[in-house]
């Protein structure tokens, strides 16, 4: 029984990993940067739930909404004022920019709510279902169900709508999309916009799960989605989901079975196990090098 | 700015793309140098000149990857300064490149529909479909719509970029040595289909190309660059017989041919 607990509490987690690794793999593969201020949107969406339900006595289920419309808001300010500029820039001065800008969010969220960790409000309060000896909590269930449908969302929005073939088309070869009348900067304001989304919903689940949100709380999570979109190809869709489910089940197993102690470190050294056996990640596409 | 399809199309009184003074240096090289051009309304003109003449420079120019250090380009009398390159394509400006750049991993029709931005936000509608559909079937390319671009032959994958510049319904198209890595039955079945594509897309035509023979058979016009300098402009008569030219062009060529 041990094994389907271990089992699920992996799926919960890795459905949340595979959130967050989407937005990663989302921007690196339209603006081809690394948004290392991504788990910290994650922070902020979680943060903002728990100060409308302690504060300001929103409703839970709205506040989730609320959230969502913050983290796009910021998601989607913080590419056009810091990344936006730096668009014809080195990449590696983008990378720099977007850690600077993590640290703003982080130390911002410090200021303005303190470093302590709050409780997160107690959002699912229906009774478990227990099936045979297994006991299934709702929580659970509810973060599997909905971000499975997001995930399945997102996969009809790339590969179904025409926004998603513009993005597609961005991703491929940006200056030939761009002289097809592709507007790439609405394009990656799309993106990031997507991205957050689901971070907000990430970090709610987030918050649920752990019980705690404190402004460094996006850190982790966010370390370990982009570990997933890295496992599963980064720039890959299907490989962020992949990567992300493999990685909450991992970390799981491992701390079911081997060690809670170690199992970052576990992780961790398979994922460079597999990454020196396959550097492209599993689902990943070879850099076919430009002339 | 050009608001509608009609006004591009009807005579103005301006050439369809023109370039005055166009310079632009690279670090010190001058890659481009004070060359002037003007493309009349369904014309056919050439960009000829050896390796590294500033042909392709030219075209990135025209297309506001690069920005000039000097001179102003218009299309359609318009100055497309300043404008991003995904609006020159709605101002009806239509490109291909010298080294293929389809979106390999979409199909055949996606790779048209890209193009389409005035479709509705998340689905294309029908008759852009439709629309697409028969541009492919211009290019004998209908049959692979469904196929990912990235595999289809060569030949094909150079037709379908210029179907994909035309899907925009363009005013002007850019052609980036459209017969480069083409056999001689292709070859004149491109030049052929160049003539075609500018009576029934009613279109001007800019190409920059290393094949003589195609050149000479297709281009009303021709300007010829070397070593970013215009060193002869002319019909393709006057071009074979101009001195300048041989000496830095087509009397190298032959030479290297003997």
């Amino acid at each position: 029984m041990a094994f389907v607990i271990a089992m699920i509490n992996g799926i919960n987690l890795g459905s949340i990993y595979a959130l967050i690794a989407l937005g990663y793999t989302m921007v690196y593969g339209i603006a081809k940067m690394l948004n290392f201020a991504h788990g910290d949107v994650i922070m902020a969406g979680a943060l903002s739930v728990v100060v409308l339900v302690q504060q300001f006595h929103v409703h839970p289920a709205l506040s989730i909404f609320i959230s969502v419309i913050f983290c796009v808001a910021l998601g989607v300010l913080t590419e056009k004022i810091a990344y936006k500029p730096l668009r014809n820039s080195s990449s590696l001065s983008v990378l720099i920019t977007a850690i600077g800008v993590s640290y703003l969010m982080q130390n911002l969220a410090q200021i303005l709510f303190g470093s302590s960790l709050r409780s997160f409000p107690k959002v699912f309060r229906w009774p478990s279902v227990i099936l045979g000896s297994v006991e299934f909590k709702m929580d659970r269930v509810i973060t599997i169900v909905v971000t499975f449908i997001l995930m399945f969302f997102v996969l009809w929005f790339v590969y179904r709508t025409k926004i998603g073939l513009a993005m597609r088309a961005v991703a491929q070869d940006r200056e030939a999309a761009m002289l097809m009348g592709v507007p790439i900067d609405r394009i990656i304001s799309i993106t990031f916009a997507i991205g957050a989304a689901l971070a907000a919903v990430a970090g709610f689940f987030y918050g649920v799960a752990y019980g705690f949100v404190g402004p460094y709380s996006g850190s982790m999570p966010g370390i370990k989605a982009f570990t997933a979109a890295v496992f599963g190809g980064i720039g890959s869709i299907p490989g962020a989901i992949l990567g992300g489910f493999l990685l909450g089940l991992a970390e799981s197993m491992v701390k079911t079975f081997i060690s809670s102690e170690l199992s970052d470190a576990i992780v961790f050294g398979l994922l460079i196990v597999v990454l020196l056996i396959k550097p492209t990640g599993l689902l990943g596409k070879e850099i076919r090098d430009k002339v | 700015m050009i608001s509608s399809q009609a006004a591009r199309r009807e005579p103005s009184g301006h050439p369809a793309l023109e370039a005055q003074n166009l310079s632009v240096s690279f670090g010190g090289l001058n890659a481009l140098q004070g060359f002037s051009f003007q493309l009349g309304y369904q014309q056919i003109g050439g960009l000829i000149g050896p390796n590294g003449a500033g042909k392709t420079t030219c075209f990135n120019l025209l297309t506001n990857l690069y920005q000039p250090t000097e001179g102003n380009i218009k299309l359609f009398g318009h100055e497309i300064k300043g404008a991003p390159s995904y609006h020159l394509f709605r101002w009806g400006l239509g490109r291909t490149f010298q080294n293929i750049r389809l979106f390999h991993r979409m199909t055949v029709l996606e790779n048209v529909l890209v193009t389409q931005p005035n479709s509705s936000f998340f689905r294309t509608n029908h008759q852009h479909r439709k629309e697409a559909l028969d541009l492919l079937d211009f290019f004998h390319l209908a049959d692979q719509a469904e196929k990912k671009a990235g595999s289809l032959p060569y030949g094909a994958q150079r037709r379908l970029e210029i179907a994909r510049a035309l899907a925009g319904n363009p005013g002007v198209l850019l052609l980036d040595e459209p017969a480069a890595g083409m056999n001689p039955s292709e070859t004149s079945q491109l030049a052929e289909q160049i003539k075609e594509i500018r009576n029934r897309f009613q279109v001007s035509i800019l190409l920059i190309e290393h094949d003589m023979h195609l050149v000479m058979g297709v281009c009303d016009y021709l300007w010829v660059l070397n070593f970013g300098h215009q060193i002869a402009q002319g019909t393709p008569m006057e071009i074979q017989r101009n001195p300048a030219v041989i000496e830095a062009y087509l009397g190298r060529k032959e030479r290297s041919e003997c």
